[in-house]
């Protein structure tokens, strides 16, 4: 089985008339915008919620009060 | 990157870069805990009060608002933090390029009213702290006092909020201090009324025990929930989901059941001053029938409309 085509793909050819003219219309954001949205894309990976973060969500917010409420029930 | 662009980025809605994040996890504690102190912490515990006991209060308010702040990170957390955007542009994918209006509107509604309300509360303050400090005749100069502290407030809350973020971290920094004095008027009331708080009676309390405790679970968790649409503007700040979710948590959930069962504990504390009263009054009014007795051979009697009517023993 070929892991690879050994025949060129054509690419589609380009539509007369563009068939999304609200985005055509759209005003173009302003450059400094657009640059700091590539910039935040290709870094977002290190931004997010690691392990550690998910451990305490858990323990803080949902193991610790169900506890508390439960203590409270019987108080 | 330089400090006029940090401070424009900052000022701006745009969504800030990694090297523009530069609020560690001590700064947003500080800030969110600050911010959750001084906007209605001192509110939501008079309304548990209500329905719960001191300790049940406190558990339940402490539960409710953990789940609501949890909640409130998990909707606002991830992608604040990854665009380092508010949470009123972070609607953008959901109402659309000007859909988003809608919780802008609404954000600023929910604002303009209950800042209002804040403010007013400021002024009356002052003027209340004026008067027990002897500065101020009583009554007198409130409905000119007033009005001016308010416009005092709103400039300065202007010039703070000018700066964005920036300006919000400064003025925490100063009024961190009142968490500490909340905390020790905690200490004061827990430590000298322990067995009043213990005895006293929430005034609107339901008999059925199920409900009041859902309900103070619910005012925790609602209550918290309304820090979605201001807690984004300060997360934001941060560089990563590690360095908010403590702060978060913690920092704006725990001011809340600390210092907001301040509130439940004077509520029980004004009955425990509404009975001492009524002992008081009932005293007074044993010692003056003792006295007609003794003075005048008569005794006090009260008359049709509750007066107090001196009455002559007759031989």
């Amino acid at each position: 089985m070929p892991t690879q085509r050994h025949f060129p793909v054509n690419p589609l050819p380009e539509p007369a008339h563009s068939s999304l003219p609200a985005q055509a219309t759209a005003p173009a954001l302003p450059a400094e915008l657009e640059a700091r949205l590539a910039a935040l894309e290709t870094g977002a990976s290190r931004s997010d919620f690691d392990g550690l973060s998910w451990f305490w969500m858990i323990l803080i917010g949902i193991a610790i009060p169900l506890l508390l409420l439960v203590i409270g029930w019987w108080a | 990157m330089t400090v006029r662009e940090n401070l424009l980025a900052d000022e701006s809605a745009w969504p800030l870069l990694p090297g523009e994040r530069t609020w560690g996890a001590a700064r947003l504690t500080l800030t969110l805990a600050t911010t959750a102190a001084a906007t209605w912490c001192y509110l939501i515990g008079e309304s548990v009060g209500s329905y719960l006991g001191f300790v049940k209060g406190g558990i339940a308010l402490t539960a409710g608002c953990l789940i609501g702040m949890l909640l409130v990170l998990l909707a606002a957390g991830p992608i604040c933090v990854r665009f380092g955007i508010d949470s009123i542009a972070s609607t953008k994918p959901q109402f659309g390029s000007r859909g988003w209006m809608l919780p802008a509107v609404l954000q600023g509604i929910s604002i303009i009213g209950w800042n209002s309300l804040l403010i007013i509360f400021f002024a009356k303050s002052a003027v209340q702290l004026g008067v027990a400090l002897g500065l101020l005749g009583s009554g007198s100069r409130s409905p000119v006092l007033v009005p001016l502290l308010t416009l005092f407030a709103c400039g300065v809350i202007f010039a703070a909020l000018r700066r964005g973020a920036t300006g919000v971290s400064m003025v925490s920094n100063i009024l961190f201090a009142h968490v500490f004095v909340g905390l020790w008027m905690l200490y004061l009331l827990v430590s000298r009324r322990w067995p009043e708080l213990i005895d006293a009676h929430p005034a609107l309390a339901s008999p059925e025990r199920l409900w009041n405790y859902t309900t103070g679970v619910e005012l925790g968790i609602s209550a918290t929930l309304s820090w979605w649409p201001y807690i984004g503007a300060m997360i934001r700040m941060a560089p990563n989901g590690r360095t908010i979710v403590l702060p978060v948590l913690l920092g704006m959930g725990a001011p809340v059941p600390l210092l907001s069962p301040h509130r439940t504990r004077r509520r029980a504390g004004a009955e425990i001053i509404r009975s001492g009263r009524m002992a008081a009054n009932r005293g007074r009014a044993r010692l003056r029938h003792r006295l007609a007795r003794i003075r005048h051979g008569g005794e006090f009697r009260h008359d049709d409309r509750g007066h107090l009517r001196l009455r002559h023993r007759i031989a």
